[in-house]
């Protein structure tokens, strides 16, 4: 074994090559060599050796743990720190050890310090507790200052004890401790980036964010600041507002998720923008009427999601629409249009009663793959053997001005259902960003919407050969084709003559 | 709500076997005159449940003006055709309930549109 005097400054140099400063003098705080969270020792484990040296059985202390060989004490009294360093002393005849987390002994060196090195204490964070990760900066004082911004804009008169409370995302209700499911607002877009980073990291994807926003003097008890550098220039800083974020999943089924979306995003919005977008929606479209025009006199139609009637209206004596929106389903009843109100991949309709089912613009609205499916299956099960039907959907291939389909390069199909509180807004006359979006209303004139959220409808935008698989895999048609058409995808589906 | 729609509606609340007819409980009812198709009303023959129409017009009030036993597709009496032709869609249910013949689920009728949406739990 080395003398104690080589061992000694071997030590120095180490912690003097991590910006610790060793020193004569009791500081009131301590260094404890090779006692770190790389020796495997525990936070614990320095309390109580502390406590014993000292014999002091309840001495508070702040253990401070950087990720290196060694950690840092801080004592109130420095006669304490003295006690530490004398029981490493070059006189000494023992080392001293500490035992790690497989009870194997670390021998240990105490020293007084002027500098805890690597940025000081204020960046040292006490020993997390176990299971905790730490992600450190994972945000920037631009960002931090972006999501204040935003915290305090939407900073309600929801006022708990000692603190105040948004939320984003799927709003917080505290009596059932879970997320609502109607009651949902928009993620702003710095908070919306934290989530996208937590979400690539915990592979989790969290809808509900609580922020705590605590003012100056809210909700911490008086308390003496201890660490070295809290007032550098001996005068008590003003605190600023603090806020913290929990994020959250509170929607955890897909099938769960999926209704929610077409609750809140597609009812509800056509309930209420019913009357702009019927003014908005008088004219048939071309391809549609081609379709409705050909069907034979006596045949009778089905039209599934028929909004405010339009297409039913040339075929109003043998046509029955049905419709999600109570609203819309008014304005068809206003035009004598038969219908009912319903949910299209569950018509409460008898099998085969009809020779042709349209449902335009409505399979882009449903909100999981499953659902899609069951509407193209129900369209099979209304159908008579042999029956026609037309379905059209939003194309994500957008058309330009020249009428030629945009050719960016098609992203994979995600089959993964849509965040219920978090969808990309799509903007007018550019490409879709991704599949699943929300798209705003621009109402008629006088749209002059004091809520502006409540005209985003959830869209899913489809690609090439996606609605024709999406048939195939209903199994009840025997023809299926898919087309395009001015930013559409159009199927002709006929059902099979053989069940 | 003509009763073509009846008609062709049922219920779809889970776990029950008996889903149609629907029941029908009116509470205001009209006759509208509507276009004569005959070809169409010769169609629907083949689709339609002739009893329920009976029923529903027994519903509603207007009974004794169908014949008894449901003509042929090819039929080719007018005033045959006219009196279903007048029941499918003429006599209308303005406000009302139509009611699940097994599990006595409500269906409103407002403004002669049913509302057929189901809870998640009915499903």
């Amino acid at each position: 074994m080395p003398p104690k005097s080589k061992i000694f400054a071997k030590a120095r140099a180490r912690l003097t090559s991590f910006g610790v400063e060793v020193v004569k003098e009791p500081t009131g705080q301590v260094v404890i060599f090779n006692g770190g969270r790389l020796n495997n020792i525990s936070k614990s484990k320095i309390e109580s050796f502390i406590r014993t040296a000292t014999e002091m059985a309840n001495l508070q202390m702040k253990v401070f743990m950087p990720k290196k060989s060694y950690s840092i004490v801080e004592l109130q009294d420095k006669s304490l720190c003295e006690i530490l360093t004398n029981l490493s002393a070059s006189d000494s005849e023992k080392p001293l050890f500490l035992q790690d987390e497989k009870s194997k002994d670390v021998s240990i060196l105490f020293f007084h310090i002027s500098s805890a090195g690597e940025g000081d204490l204020e960046d040292i964070l006490p020993e997390k507790p176990e299971g905790l990760e730490l992600f450190e900066n994972l945000i920037s004082k631009e960002e931090e200052d972006e999501i204040e911004k935003e915290v305090m804009k939407k900073m309600d008169s929801s006022e708990l004890k000692h603190r105040q409370v948004v939320h984003f995302g799927h709003h917080f209700d505290y009596t059932t401790n879970s997320g609502s499911k109607e009651d949902i607002s928009p993620i702003p877009d710095a908070i919306e980036r934290i989530r996208t980073k937590l979400v690539e990291d915990f592979g989790e994807d969290f809808d509900q964010i609580t922020a705590n926003i605590y003012t100056p003097g809210d909700g911490i008890p008086p308390h003496i600041m201890a660490r070295k550098n809290d007032y550098p220039d001996g005068n008590v800083r003003e605190r600023g507002n603090r806020i913290s974020l929990t994020f959250r999943r509170c929607i955890d089924d897909e099938e769960e998720a999926a209704r929610i979306i077409e609750k809140n995003l597609v009812k509800d919005v056509y309930d209420h923008i019913a009357d702009d977008f019927s003014a908005s929606r008088y004219k048939m479209w071309p391809l549609v009427e081609e379709f409705v025009d050909q069907v034979p006199k006596d045949h009778f139609v089905v039209d599934l999601g028929c909004g405010n009637g339009k297409n039913l209206l040339k075929i109003k004596d043998r046509g029955l629409g049905l419709e999600l929106s109570s609203n819309l389903a008014k304005i068809c009843g206003s035009r004598n249009i038969e219908v009912a109100v319903g949910d299209c991949t569950r018509t409460q309709l008898r099998d085969e009663i009809c020779d042709v089912v349209i449902s335009i613009a409505v399979l882009h609205h449903m909100s999981s793959v499953k659902r899609r499916v069951e509407a193209l299956k129900e369209i099979g099960r209304i159908l008579r053997p042999g029956g026609k039907a037309m379905v059209t959907s939003w194309a994500m291939e957008q058309t330009n001005e020249e009428g030629k389909a945009s050719n960016y390069a098609k992203k994979e199909n995600s089959a993964k259902s849509p965040n219920s509180a978090h969808l990309p807004i799509h903007k007018a006359r550019t490409n879709f960003e991704a599949q699943d979006v929300l798209v705003p209303f621009k109402g008629s004139k006088e749209g002059k919407s004091t809520d502006p959220a409540a005209k985003h409808r959830f869209y899913h935008v489809f690609i090439e050969g996606e609605m024709k698989s999406l048939a195939q895999e209903a199994g009840c048609f025997q023809e299926i084709k898919e087309v395009y058409d001015d930013g559409n995808y159009v199927l002709f589906l006929r059902k099979s003559i053989d069940k | 709500m003509k009763l073509l729609t009846h008609n062709m509606m049922q219920s779809h609340v889970k776990g029950i076997s008996r889903r149609f007819p629907l029941l029908i409980k009116p509470e205001t009812v009209r006759v509208v005159e509507q276009e004569f198709n005959p070809d169409f009303v010769r169609r629907m023959l083949g689709r339609i449940e002739y009893e329920a129409l009976q029923q529903a017009m027994t519903w509603l009030g207007h009974e004794g003006k169908l014949p008894k036993d449901c003509p042929s597709e090819d039929e080719n009496n007018e005033d045959i055709l006219k009196a279903i032709h007048h029941a499918l869609l003429e006599v209308e249910m303005v406000e009302g309930k139509l009611v699940c013949p097994e599990s006595g689920r409500e269906f409103p009728v407002k403004n002669g549109i049913p509302n057929m949406l189901l809870n998640e739990d009915e499903v």
